[in-house]
Formats: C-alpha cells, sequence, structure tokens
C-alpha cells in the first residue's frame, strides 16, 4: 500500500458534540456496514458507554474510501476517550494518528475539552480539520462558530464541513476532505520497526490484543515482538487490521499502518498504552518518546457489603483491570467495613465508571468510601509519606507540613454566570490565574484549585451555578504545603475511620457541622439514642443526635392484613439489608458517600 | 376430616370516616347497600364448594361500620351460611351508629360477640379523632347490649394519639373495667400515610405522636387490665379467661378462613386470596358471576413458616418448639439458632420451657423480631 493513501486521524470533540455520531457515519458511508447492520455509536462499545453517550477505552477501525479522484484511500480512524481523566490516552491515540478532524457543535461552540484536546492535538503536529456539527439545530449559528475557532484557537476553519451527523448532512465531505487535507504518514518502512500501542485490551482466546499503530520499519507475521519498556518477548500469532467488531489477518504492518496484534499475552499489563513495540528480528534501538505509567489521582476503598462476597469483588476488580490498565487496587482492611480494596483512578469519572461496573457488570452490591487524593506528609522527623487514605495519617504531633496536589483548572462559562462561578472557586480555595472573554458571550476562567476540592461534588457545584452551561477541563500542576485536617466522625462515641476524611482548616467546621447533619438524617433511627459527632484531633467541633425509637410493631395484624403486613416487613427487611453494622449502629451504604454531598 | 372453617363479611360502609382510619371504608355511600348485599351473596354463592361439608367455627362481619346498615342486609348474609350457637359469631358496631332494637335483631340471627369501636371514653379526644359519637352515647349502648343479653363484648381503644393525656388514657381503661366488658382491643395509633390525621401532624395542626408516651400508655393497658383479670394474649388484644377471640386467633394460627366483600382476604389450601378494593370493580364482577379475586398466591413452604413465626410470636404463647416441628418437621431452635440468639441477647425474645415469645420489649420493637423470619 502505497503511503499517500493512508490516512491516519481521530475526531477530537467535547462530550455532546456528535463525535461517535460521526464516527458511526464515515464507518456507514464508507459501506464498511450497511445502515441496517449499523446499531448506534458502533465504536462504544460497553453499555456504560451507549448510556452515558460517552467514550471510555479507545478503539479503532480501518475504512476503504473511494475518492472522486477515483482512488482508494485506507482510513483509519482512532477513536479516542473524550474526557479529562482519559487525557493520557488521548494522547497516546492522539501520537498514533497524523491528523485530527475537529467536531465543534454549532450551538454550542467551543468548550473547555474541546481546547484541551485541540492543544493536545498541536503537541502532537497534528494536522486539524474542523467540522461543525449539528447545523440543522434552530440554534446553529455556524459561521460565528468557525469565527470562534478561528479566533480562540487560531486554526484556519472556512472551509470546515458543515454537517449533521445524526441527519446524515454532508458526510461524503468529511470523508473527501479528510483525505485532502490530512496528510498522509511518511514511508519509514527502511528503519528499524517502532510501533506505538495506542491501547490494548484481553480477549478469553486470543490472550491481549494489542492496537498499535507502525511508526516506523516492518512487522511481520513471523517475527517475534519486543515491549521495549518491559523487555517482554512474544512471537507473533496474529497480525492485521482492523474493522468494526473485528478483525482482518494480515502477513504484515508497515510503517504508517494501524492494526493488531496478537501473541498469547496473558497480562494486559505488559503491554501498556504508550509502550513501544519492535521487533527481535529489526530491533530498534530507542523507544518511541512520550510513554507514561498512568497516575492514579483519585483514591478510595471499595468493599463488598456483604463481608463474605470479598473474594468475588476482587475477581471483579481483576477482571476489570484485564482490560484497564490504569485501574490500581492493593488490599485494604477497615475496622469498620472489613476486608476491602484500596483503589486509585485516574479521575472522578474513571472511578464513578468503575464503581457502576463492579455492580453492574458482576453484579455485586458495594460500599465505597468518599474519594481521596494523596496529600504529601512531611514528619516532623524528616520523613516523606504519601498517604491516600485518611486513616493512615500519622498523630498531628508528627506532622511537620502537608502538601496537597494543585490542578489547573479551565472553565469556559457564559459571561453572565462568571460571578457565580468565581464566587464557587472562591469558596474551593481556588487561585485565580486569567480570565478571557472567548467572545461577547462566553468567558474562559484559569484558575489553580486543590484536587481535594474538585474531588468533593465540584462538577455539580459548577453545573448548578451556571445552568447546566459551565465546562471544565485540569490536570494536575503541583503539590503545594496547605493546612489541612483530618475529620473523624463519630457515631455513638466510637470513630468510624470509613467516615474520616481531610480537609482544609478553613472548611474543616462547616464541613464537620453539614457531615453531623448529613448522616443524622441518614442513619434510620435505633433503639437507643446515636450521638453522631464530628471531631479533628479529639475536639468534638459538631454533634447531631438520632433520636431513639420507642414502638416498631404492627399494631394491628387480622385476616385481611396479613399479605400487605408482610410486605411492609419485607421492605424493611430490604432496608436493612442496605445497612452496614458499624459497632451498634446500623448505617446505610450511602452514608459513606455523604461527604460527597455537603453542598447539595 | 377437613378442619374447622372461619369466615370474614366485610360491610364497607360508615356514617363518616374517622381522621386516623386508612381502611377501605366510605361514608355517604348508602344507596350502594343494595347492590352491595346482592353481590355479597353472589359471592358467597360462588364458594358453595369450599363451604361444603365444614363446619364453621367462627364468624366475623367486620368493616366500615356493620352496625351502619339495616340488620335485615346482615340477616341475608347470616342466612347464607350453616352454624349452630357452638360457633363465635362477632359484628362490629360503633356507637352512634346503632340502635336498641339493632341488638336484639343481631342476637336473633345468631350473633353472640359484640365488638365495639369505642377508641375513647374522653369527648375531646373523640372529636379529634373525628368519631360520630360521645361518651354517653358508648355508655348507653354498651348497657343496652347488654340488656339484650350479649356477655361476650369487645371494646377497641385507640391509645398514642396526638393530645390524648395519660390521665385520660388510664380513665378509659377504668370505665372499661367498670362496665365489666371481658375483652379488650387496645391499639397503638400508627399514622398512616394520606389520612387526614397524618395530613394534620405534617401541616402542624395536631403534634406528633409522642413515642415514650405512647409506652407508658401500652403499660398501662397491660397492668391496670391485667388487675382486672383481664390479660394479654396477643400483642394488642386482652380478655378475661375464655372470652379471647376464637375467631382472631383462628388468623394468628393460621386457621383457613373465608373473606367475602371487597378487599377481603383469604387463606385457603395454602394460598393467600385478595378481593378487589373497588366497590364497582366489585360489583360488576359479581353482576357476571365471576369472583372478584384479584391477587391469589399459593405460598411456598418458607413463606407458610415465616407466616407460622411471625403470626405465633404475636401472642403470648409465642413458638411451641413441639409444634412447630410437628408441622414442619425440623427443629425450630437449630434452624435458627443464630437468629435466636441474637434475639435473646437483644432482649426481645425469651424461651419458657418449651416456647419462645416476646418480652415486654420485644412488644414495643415486634418489628425487628419478625423482620429475622421474613
Amino acid at each position: 500500500m502505497k503511503k499517500d493513501r493512508i490516512r491516519n486521524f481521530c475526531i477530537i470533540a467535547h462530550i455532546d458534540h456528535g463525535k461517535s455520531t460521526l464516527a458511526d457515519r464515515l464507518i456507514e458511508n464508507t459501506g464498511l456496514l450497511t445502515s441496517r447492520e449499523m446499531y448506534d455509536q458502533v465504536l462504544d462499545n460497553m453499555d456504560i458507554e451507549k448510556e452515558r453517550g460517552i467514550t471510555i477505552k479507545s478503539q479503532a477501525v480501518r475504512m476503504v474510501y473511494k475518492h472522486k479522484d477515483g482512488k482508494e484511500y485506507i482510513l483509519n480512524l482512532i477513536d479516542t476517550p473524550g474526557h479529562v481523566d482519559f487525557s493520557y490516552e488521548v494522547s497516546r491515540s492522539l501520537a498514533a494518528c497524523d491528523g485530527a478532524v475537529l467536531v465543534v457543535d454549532a450551538a454550542q461552540g467551543v468548550e473547555a475539552q474541546t481546547l484541551a484536546n485541540v492543544y493536545m492535538a498541536i503537541d502532537n503536529d497534528l494536522e486539524i480539520l474542523p467540522v461543525i456539527n449539528k447545523i440543522d439545530l434552530p440554534a446553529a449559528r455556524p459561521e460565528y462558530v468557525i469565527d470562534e475557532i478561528e479566533n480562540l484557537i487560531g486554526i484556519e476553519a472556512h472551509h470546515a464541513p458543515k454537517i449533521s451527523a445524526k441527519n446524515r448532512i454532508n458526510i461524503d465531505e468529511v470523508l473527501e476532505k479528510i483525505v485532502q487535507y490530512l496528510p498522509s504518514p511518511e514511508d519509514r518502512s527502511d528503519l528499524p520497526a517502532r510501533a506505538l500501542i495506542f491501547d490494548s485490551k484481553f480477549d478469553s482466546y486470543k490472550g491481549v490484543i494489542i492496537y498499535c499503530r507502525v511508526m516506523d520499519g516492518v512487522i511481520k507475521l513471523t517475527d517475534t515482538i519486543n515491549l521495549m519498556n518491559t523487555n517482554k518477548e512474544y512471537q507473533i500469532v496474529e497480525i492485521g487490521y482492523l474493522k468494526p467488531g473485528g478483525f482482518i489477518p494480515a502477513t504484515e504492518l508497515t510503517s504508517g499502518e494501524v492494526g493488531y496484534i496478537t501473541a498469547s499475552i496473558k497480562n494486559v499489563e505488559d503491554t501498556r498504552v504508550g509502550d513501544t513495540v519492535t521487533t527481535v528480528e529489526n530491533k530498534a534501538k530507542t523507544p518511541l518518546p512520550g510513554y507514561k505509567e498512568a497516575v492514579s489521582m483519585v483514591f478510595c476503598g471499595i468493599y463488598p457489603a456483604d463481608g463474605s462476597k470479598y473474594n468475588v469483588l476482587k475477581d471483579a476488580l481483576m477482571k476489570l483491570k484485564l482490560n484497564d490498565a490504569a485501574l490500581m487496587f492493593e488490599p485494604e482492611s477497615s475496622a469498620a467495613l472489613g476486608f476491602g480494596f484500596r483503589c486509585g483512578f485516574l479521575g472522578l469519572l474513571h472511578m464513578e465508571i468503575i464503581q457502576e461496573r463492579v455492580e453492574r457488570e458482576f453484579d455485586l452490591d458495594i460500599i465505597t468510601t468518599a474519594p481521596s487524593v494523596i496529600y504529601k506528609i512531611t514528619k516532623t522527623n524528616g520523613e516523606v509519606l504519601n498517604v491516600d487514605n485518611p486513616t493512615n495519617l500519622p498523630p498531628i504531633s508528627e506532622i511537620d507540613f502537608m502538601e496537597e496536589p494543585i490542578a489547573k483548572a479551565v472553565i469556559i462559562v457564559p459571561s453572565e454566570y462568571v460571578g457565580n462561578i468565581m464566587e464557587l472557586c472562591q469558596d474551593r480555595r481556588g487561585t485565580f490565574i486569567h480570565m478571557e472573554y472567548i467572545d461577547d458571550t462566553r468567558t474562559k476562567l484559569d484558575y489553580e484549585l486543590p484536587l481535594n476540592e474538585i474531588i468533593y461534588d465540584f462538577f455539580d457545584a459548577l453545573k448548578s451555578r451556571s445552568k447546566g452551561y459551565a465546562s471544565l477541563d485540569y490536570e494536575v500542576l503541583k503539590y503545594e504545603k496547605s493546612k489541612l485536617v483530618k475529620m473523624d466522625i463519630l457515631l455513638n462515641q466510637e470513630v468510624i475511620d470509613a467516615l474520616s476524611f481531610i480537609v482544609h482548616e478553613s472548611k474543616a467546621y462547616s464541613r464537620g457541622r453539614r457531615m453531623a447533619e448529613k448522616l443524622k438524617d441518614q442513619i434510620p433511627r435505633h433503639q437507643f439514642e446515636i450521638p453522631v459527632q464530628a471531631a479533628i484531633g479529639g475536639k468534638i467541633i459538631a454533634r447531631e443526635t438520632v433520636r431513639a425509637y420507642r414502638k416498631d410493631v404492627i399494631a394491628k395484624c387480622y385476616g385481611g392484613d396479613i399479605s400487605r403486613k408482610k410486605k411492609l416487613l419485607e421492605k424493611q427487611k430490604e432496608g436493612k439489608k442496605r445497612m452496614r453494622q458499624l459497632g451498634s449502629v446500623e448505617v446505610p451504604q450511602e452514608a459513606f458517600m455523604s461527604v460527597l454531598k455537603l453542598d447539595t | 376430616m377437613k378442619s374447622d372453617l372461619r369466615i370474614y363479611i366485610h360491610i364497607p360502609f360508615c356514617k363518616a370516616k374517622c381522621n386516623y382510619c386508612d381502611f377501605n371504608s366510605f361514608a355517604g355511600m348508602d344507596y350502594m347497600f343494595k347492590p352491595y348485599f346482592k353481590s355479597l351473596i353472589s359471592e358467597i354463592a360462588l364458594y358453595s364448594n369450599e363451604l361444603r361439608g365444614r363446619r364453621i367455627d367462627s364468624i366475623f362481619i367486620g368493616g366500615g361500620t356493620p352496625s351502619h346498615v339495616d340488620a335485615q342486609y346482615i340477616y341475608e348474609v347470616l342466612d347464607c351460611f350453616k352454624f349452630d350457637e357452638s360457633a363465635e359469631v362477632t359484628i362490629e358496631v360503633n356507637p352512634g351508629a346503632i340502635g336498641y332494637r339493632n341488638f336484639a335483631q343481631y342476637r336473633q340471627m345468631g350473633i353472640n360477640r359484640i365488638s365495639f369501636g369505642i377508641q375513647s371514653f374522653c369527648d375531646r379526644i373523640l372529636i379529634y379523632m373525628g368519631r360520630v359519637h360521645n361518651r354517653s352515647t358508648a355508655i348507653n349502648n354498651i348497657h343496652e347490649c347488654k340488656a339484650s343479653g350479649f356477655d361476650n363484648i369487645n371494646a377497641d381503644l385507640i391509645f398514642g394519639y396526638p393530645k390524648q393525656s395519660f390521665e385520660n388514657y388510664e380513665e378509659s381503661l377504668n370505665v372499661i373495667k367498670s362496665l365489666d366488658i371481658p375483652h379488650v382491643s387496645c391499639y397503638s395509633l400508627s399514622l398512616e400515610e394520606g389520612t387526614l390525621l397524618d395530613n394534620m401532624v405534617k401541616k402542624g395542626v395536631m403534634p406528633y405522636p409522642d413515642e415514650v408516651l405512647d409506652r407508658k400508655m401500652y403499660d398501662l393497658s397491660i397492668n391496670s387490665l391485667q388487675k382486672a383479670n383481664i390479660n394479654q394474649y396477643e400483642i394488642s388484644n386482652f380478655a378475661r379467661n375464655g372470652y379471647e377471640c376464637r375467631h382472631n386467633i383462628g388468623y394468628w394460627n393460621r386457621d383457613e378462613y373465608l373473606g367475602f366483600g371487597i378487599s377481603a382476604h383469604s387463606l385457603f389450601n395454602e394460598t393467600r386470596y385478595s378481593n378487589t378494593d373497588d366497590i364497582h370493580h366489585y360489583i360488576s364482577k359479581l353482576s357476571k358471576y365471576e369472583k372478584p379475586v384479584v391477587h391469589c398466591g399459593k405460598l411456598t413452604q418458607d413463606e407458610i413458616i415465616s407466616e407460622y413465626i411471625i403470626l405465633k410470636f404475636r401472642m403470648n404463647s409465642g413458638v411451641d418448639i413441639a409444634n412447630f416441628k410437628d408441622e414442619f418437621g425440623f427443629d425450630f431452635e437449630i434452624r435458627y439458632e443464630e437468629k435466636i440468639e441474637k434475639l435473646m441477647l437483644s432482649g426481645l425474645i425469651d424461651k419458657t420451657s418449651n416456647t419462645y415469645s416476646l418480652t415486654r420489649l420485644g412488644m414495643d420493637v415486634a418489628n425487628k423480631v419478625f423482620v429475622e423470619f421474613i
């Protein structure tokens, strides 16, 4: 295959701007699948992706497109996750491309994630083809959005196809312009083999399937591959191209091509995204640049609601990890919750997705503790600790100082809500950096915000203070010294370790008070009075009381009532199942997340 | 040889709806008497197979307010059944919704037990409850009842009602004792969603029921009645020896019963049936000679066991280990060892010789015990 007939590209967009729909249309229009075979959003395979309308895992597909110049082109589309949590995967996917299609909603215009993704594409030297989507919406203003792209991002946009992916308007123009405007890969077939892994997943028959873009050289079916980061070697079993939901075996992949390799690899961790594949036969000296270990940013404890299901939970996490190398977990135990796992995630969304998948795909009831970030603790003896679980915080007397991660946050918001959002950022200990008017209706705010504040319902607060219009992108920038304290929660005079959280000194009182109020409402009445207390270093700062109940009895129960009363008792029993016995107190599972909902 | 059968008949009509009531009852629908009773009689006819060859040990005519309808209607219904004077036949009556002549009529048609919806002897509380009668009507009615030859009499009382004081409940109990009534049902008020009282409480027109006071009143019921030899035999029921309600004990022993009328339930052949709640649906079904059953469910063995334990625990006689083994063929104590131990430890149940029963505390929070066995 001549290199000038190949286009490797991705589609980047803010969530809901129509990325996956456009991908579907391209696949449909190139005849890979008839529209009858198409079901919505081919590339979003997981139920959870379809439901939430987001792409979690990268996917790739190879399309054959016959251009009006009469020649056939191979278009390799590498679908990238849209969310900031997965930005590392995005950056690796982008590195596998030569160009990017930037989808912008004709009504919404440029959003925070659009910017973040575009900058990443530019960092990877990608050529960008803007596409204005949803032009058939009544609120569409394509010309305005084109100006916005040119002014705000600084790329040429007057040639952008104006389309509606949903209603199949101008899809061919996108294909045409991909060929016309996006570059073909350079021919580097004579160099030692180097391929970039942009995704890998576990298949129970084939073992790990590596998705890669060959940058240099040729990889042949008969070769033995070497994974440069781990230096592990495997004899290739199968090599070839990708099609939606399947594979096209081939004998080799050459530079510029995108495809898959299987080699009876058992452990997906050996094939981490970003690593370089070379061959023993034609070994490269240095790996491709940019490999990074996935770094967990947010941590929480996950426990089986039913303690006897520990092994089921372990199995579930191991299975999820097979396809999600960014998921970290290690066993931990809590006095309150028994045995469980400390899990590390790329971000909040990643955390939610894993929690949801565990519950859904493995039918497990779990209790998750409040999320935490990594705090750097310098002890008075000079020792430095990384603490991701409030329980592991050393006593105050041993702490010299603490540092917390600070994120650089970009918020784009309609100008009328700027006041609200600035107030919110202020309230969340944000440092104002910069403000820029994108146009006469929208403003871009740059803040430095403690990650600790972002993980506590910041998204919800942001949305509710901007009628849902504000968009956010963040990345961790640095660690800063901070006056943090550990808040303990006592139920019936006992500290419940799983409810402890770390909070900035200035907000400790109000959070402690609200936490106690919240728990008071969530904990059902018992036969005895339950004091709910919030304490810092043994000093009680807030107290609420769950009143005791004196009766819980069906006083009247005769013939006609028996079935009805049984239902009542069954309901009571169901409620009890969702309770966790902590000492003498039964606590509903939701209570463990209540620290997240103190503002709502 | 088939065991005895019990019959329940539901009369949904009332003179007025009480503030706390969430039963299926109608006020101001007297024009429905005729079609309703016609349907009731048709319904009974549809059960001739089930009734055939079975001795009836008790009949309970409940409501609503059965005394609100002409006694002739009651007579026609009772006339559908074969029973003799050994059967316990109860009718619920409400003071103020019954006339002197009615008692004699009831006796004539074979009714031998009268259950009065007294609720309280305090006029102020009766107004808060939305009852149609007052103290003196109630006392007069009870005298009339006795004069008509009834001695098997029950009085229903409610305690824990908002604004009801301890003294004023105590006084009601004293009136009962002075009237020499052999059976009392004392019900702790339960605030039911959607009732007028519930609304009033939520809107702050009436105070929330005071649970601590409620339990004091419960203690008082048990102790004060005991002094008059009226002993507790179920969570809410008290009787002099020999005056316990056979019909209700039948429910708690899971005897078979057939219920007729709207919202009536049956337990027959280990299946629970419920009739429609809708009076128009009920009448239209029966006009086509179809049973008005809207739900029926054959009980599994587990459900039977669970019902057995829960219902037995309601009674002071409790769960008899030997009887349990006879019924189900396995050992109660072994099967439920963990639960029993937990409940004993928390002081909710107790063991005396061969039975387990609720403790006084267990009666306050009986649902906690029941939930363990559901």
